[in-house]
């Protein structure tokens, strides 16, 4: 799993990139972990190049999103394909997270 | 155990050099000490005795250092007994060329204390470390296979309790280590039989106790329901019950998916609530056909939820079937998924015999086969209920 960290318009954007599985969920939870910790609590994540998303990714997510809820901070997630989509669906969790469909949107809006 | 305790063998041609070895060892506070004269005594002395570790030298007539290490080696005894080489400051190759072998390190001739008092005491704590990680890798494996077997405990394999309306068969492979799927089946009142199956996000011990607590809740929350309220609760309830329950103290963020629904013969309906779940699989007549509805989100994810009821007819001779997401992402050697369309297939296939234990048979033994030798990544969980034709 890599893991690249940018800025688009001012905000913060983080692109994880293969497969979101229990071997790489944990280093995803610990990036995610590091840039609340470090006061990072407002950001995007891109899921453009993610290709698979299990239930432990998921959990993962969760986990970012509730502690930058106690942080009150936001985050997003953008540009899901179609496979993770799917899978958000089916596991309701579409309405648990803010979805935007691109980066662009996610990072404009109020 | 303290390293000082540690069984050393010394072993050198030269009287003088085990005599200044041992002496030296000996000030540094080891007292179980043995020592050879030869490499076929050391290894007669490593075999019966299992020393804790042997200071070998290299150049000995009979049977020099190198080949007595070939030999430990051989006789896979490297983790029992370690071996530090004794080598000429020159012998660059030789130590090379041992530790290759497997020797933990060497000592430089002329011995300075200090070098043999470091060196002896890293190699020593290094064993006895290993030593403690071996035994608590033992308890631990012990103790999952206990767990494993206490969560299959868990499950009930009983079909004969829903009453004589209803068929029901149920069955979970799990994957190696623990894991989180449930399923669960039980009359409630005479001509309501309850059913539910769930799979906790992760693995392992932590997916596991969050299991059995589901397990236990779904249960004890539904009678309790019952009693209190003097009505049956609607499935929604029973979710959000357990929402409420699983969201407490969930700093880890585990969830579970879960489809939990009541089938009743007076109304002739299936209700039921989705967390998250895959949709129930309805067999009708000649047919099989997932019910989509869009799914709540999973039981431990966000507390105050509401959940939605849904229904469909059920029938006597109708059937349904719910599994776990194990079961149609089972992935064969070529890393080909199951599928949703031959798991509805595999669904119809079975309808002709009526029995829920045959289509729930005839489905696993098609997941099996399309699993084949590759290992089973996640469990495999179904359950099956059928409305006896009246």
């Amino acid at each position: 799993m890599q893991i690249v960290e940018r800025h688009h318009n001012a905000v913060l954007v983080i692109r994880p990139t293969g497969r979101l599985d229990s071997s790489n969920a944990p280093l995803l939870d610990q990036h995610l972990s590091a840039t609340i910790d470090r006061g990072d609590t407002i950001f995007v994540i891109d899921l453009s190049t993610l290709d698979y998303i299990s239930s432990i990714g998921l959990s993962v997510l969760l986990s970012a999103a509730k502690k930058v809820k106690r942080a009150e901070g936001r985050v997003a997630l953008a540009a899901l394909n179609e496979r993770v989509r799917t899978v958000m669906e089916i596991s309701g969790f579409i309405r648990i997270f803010d979805i935007y469909p691109s980066v662009e949107a996610a990072t404009v809006s109020p | 155990m303290t390293i000082f305790a540690a069984h050393i063998l010394v072993v050198d041609d030269v009287e003088d050099n085990r005599t200044i070895l041992f002496r030296r060892l000996q000030r540094l506070g080891y007292f179980n000490l043995s020592e050879a004269a030869d490499g076929v005594a050391a290894l007669e002395h490593v075999l019966t005795h299992r020393p804790d570790l042997v200071l070998l030298d290299v150049m000995m007539p009979k049977m020099n250092g190198i080949e007595v290490l070939e030999a430990i080696r051989a006789a896979d005894l490297l983790e029992e007994t370690a071996v530090v080489m004794i080598s000429a400051a020159s012998e660059t190759e030789t130590v090379v060329r041992c530790l290759d072998l497997g020797a933990e390190d060497y000592l430089p001739k002329p011995f300075n204390p200090s070098v043999l008092r470091a060196r002896i005491g890293s190699v020593l704590e290094k064993k006895t470390l290993r030593a403690e990680v071996r035994r608590q890798l033992d308890r631990l494996e012990r103790e999952l296979e206990i767990a494993r077997r206490q969560q299959l405990a868990m499950v009930t394999s009983d079909f004969d309790t829903v009453g004589a309306r209803f068929d029901v068969f149920a069955a979970m492979i799990p994957a190696e280590e623990v894991g989180g799927d449930l399923y669960d089946f039980f009359e409630v009142e005479p001509g309501i039989v309850m059913v539910a199956i769930g799979d906790v996000s992760g693995k392992g011990i932590p997916a596991a106790l969050f299991m059995a607590r589901a397990r236990s809740l779904l249960r004890a929350g539904v009678l309790q329901f019952r009693d209190l309220a003097g009505r049956m609760p609607r499935p929604s309830e029973v979710m959000a019950l357990l929402n409420e329950e699983l969201c407490k103290n969930n700093e880890s963020s585990l969830f579970l998916t879960l489809l939990v629904g009541f089938a009743s013969v007076a109304e002739d309906r299936f209700t039921f609530a989705n967390a998250g779940h895959l949709p129930p699989v309805r067999l009708q007549g000649e047919g099989a056909c997932a019910v989509v509805h869009p799914a709540d989100p999973p039981v431990g994810v966000l507390a105050d939820m509401v959940f939605t009821d849904h229904a469909f007819d059920f029938k006597a001779g109708d059937g349904l079937v719910l599994v776990t997401d194990g079961v149609v992402e089972a992935e064969d050697t070529a890393g080909a998924m199951y599928g949703t369309a031959r798991f509805l297939a595999a669904c119809t296939a079975g309808l002709d015999d009526g029995s829920a234990r045959r289509i729930g048979d005839r489905l696993m033994a098609d997941v099996v086969a399309h699993v084949g030798d590759a290992k089973a990544f996640d469990d495999l969980t179904l359950l099956v209920l059928c409305r006896r034709p009246s």
